[in-house]
């Protein structure tokens, strides 16, 4: 029989990383209507995703009256999107639909 | 439970069990990280555990020095092992779309680091019989707490963050020492600016080694043609070009050595035959297309440049084996280890 070894008041360090700071947010509520809206698209620039996204897009606006579908695309499918495109997103859209494609 | 709570347990056995329910495990058990042992690797480090080592913007987290500590108790390593993961944690930070690809992408690559200088001795590495493992302990521990980190550190678990399809073996660890002693080529960190007595290691984002079993080809030029053909298989081509890490193994070197073939000349071999036309590479799925006019004498190479292909000498006598390794598009570095504080190089 091995030597037993007994442990107690054993304090753990969480390996997890640090949350950092994310600032105030909160979703738009969402419209009563689509009719008239402007829809954004927000697509990964992977290989085709904007191909399936156009489509996705047109489908979209016939089914409920968009009055605009706008695309965006990320530099990277790899890194978080760029404030500017966001900027834009923020501010030419009504509803942002964004597509992770691979 | 939140950081550093105390919890009482019976024996040792039932902590690695919490661990296990905190979900802190990369599937095999850990050790559990302690608080004096990860003050012991933070100290001989010179580290307080508020240092942020690395970030990871898309789950907005950052690593510090004392979750790294944790990590790297949890591994297995030793404190003398810590400049080695806190450097490479470093280095990749450099190049955050490759830090998500290793966490994430559906490709699946791990994380290769390969150490040279006095260090090897200082933590008993190997480089000899066995290179990619199993059997010792900083090979295995090192690269067992870079995906610790990110697994705890940035829930880079399968089917969270990381949707690798098929995951990856050495996702687990890719690990070792060159062996630069019997190398008939100048260690890989001199060849790339540093000096021998310097302790660096060399970090790319890369998939499992492809063996290349020759045993037969009793001239360098056979053994450089087989490597370029494996190269040009099509589960390397599509990558075309990129970086590469070849590990030949001794007898291979030897052979090698005896023909003349010099690190530069390996690597302008390669470029030179490891290559083929876009057209076969639409015709095989593995570019995209439309096939244009010209494709079928557009050839595209394994690298751009001789230094794309990083070259070193390590494994066992007794077989005549080298391996191809994948390093993805992620540009290789090597920085230097220092003890404490933060890595330098180029």
């Amino acid at each position: 029989m091995a030597d037993t070894v007994t442990v107690r008041n054993v304090r753990l360090v969480d390996p997890s990383g640090v949350e950092l700071p994310v600032g105030d947010f909160r979703l738009n509520d969402r419209p009563a209507t689509l009719e008239g809206k402007t829809l954004g698209l927000l697509e990964n620039s992977k290989a085709n995703s904007d191909k399936v996204l156009n489509e996705l897009g047109q489908m979209l606006q016939e089914k409920y009256g968009f009055k605009e579908v706008r695309m965006f695309s990320k530099h990277s499918a790899s890194l978080p999107t760029k404030s500017e495109t966001i900027e834009d997103m923020l501010n030419g859209v009504d509803v942002l639909i964004t597509g992770v494609g691979d | 439970m939140n950081r550093s709570d105390i919890v009482e347990f019976s024996d040792t056995v039932e902590i690695i069990e919490e661990c296990y329910k905190m979900g802190w495990s990369d599937g095999l058990p850990v050790v559990p990280p302690v608080e004096y042992k990860v003050r012991e690797m933070l100290e001989l480090s010179g580290m307080t555990g508020e240092e942020e080592i690395i970030t990871f913007d898309m789950r907005r987290r950052v690593l510090t020095s004392e979750n790294a500590a944790a990590n790297a108790v949890m591994a297995g390593c030793l404190p003398e092992y810590f400049p080695v993961l806190t450097t490479a944690l470093r280095t990749l930070d450099e190049e955050k779309n490759y830090v998500n690809m290793a966490a994430s992408s559906t490709s699946s690559p791990a994380v290769l680091m390969i150490v040279n200088g006095p260090i090897r001795h200082t933590l008993e590495m190997n480089s000899r019989d066995g290179i990619f493992g199993p059997g010792n302990r900083a090979n295995a521990c090192l690269g067992r707490a870079v995906r610790l980190c990110f697994m705890n550190g940035f829930e880079a678990r399968p089917g969270i963050l990381d949707r690798g399809t098929l995951g990856n073996p050495s996702k687990y660890t890719l690990t070792f020492a060159e062996n630069e002693e019997d190398s008939p080529w100048e260690p890989l960190h001199v060849s790339r600016g540093f000096q021998p007595e310097d302790s660096c290691v060399t970090i790319a984002v890369a998939y499992n080694p492809i063996t290349v079993n020759n045993a037969y080809g009793h001239s360098g030029d056979m053994i450089l043609a087989s490597v370029a053909d494996t190269l040009k298989s099509a589960c390397l081509a599509w990558r075309f070009p990129a970086q590469w890490a070849l590990v030949f193994g001794p007898e291979h070197a030897i052979t090698l050595n005896e023909g003349g073939w010099t690190r530069r000349g390996i690597q302008e071999y390669l470029i030179e035959h490891a290559a083929r036309p876009q057209a076969e590479l639409i015709r095989l799925g593995i570019a995209q297309g439309p096939e244009r006019e010209g494709d079928d004498q557009l050839l595209r190479r394994c690298s751009r440049e001789p230094d794309d292909i990083i070259i070193v000498m390590g494994g066992g006598t007794g077989g005549r084996n080298s391996a191809i390794i994948d390093t993805t598009n992620y540009q290789i570095r090597t920085r230097k280890i220092e003890a404490p504080g933060r890595s330098s190089g180029s």
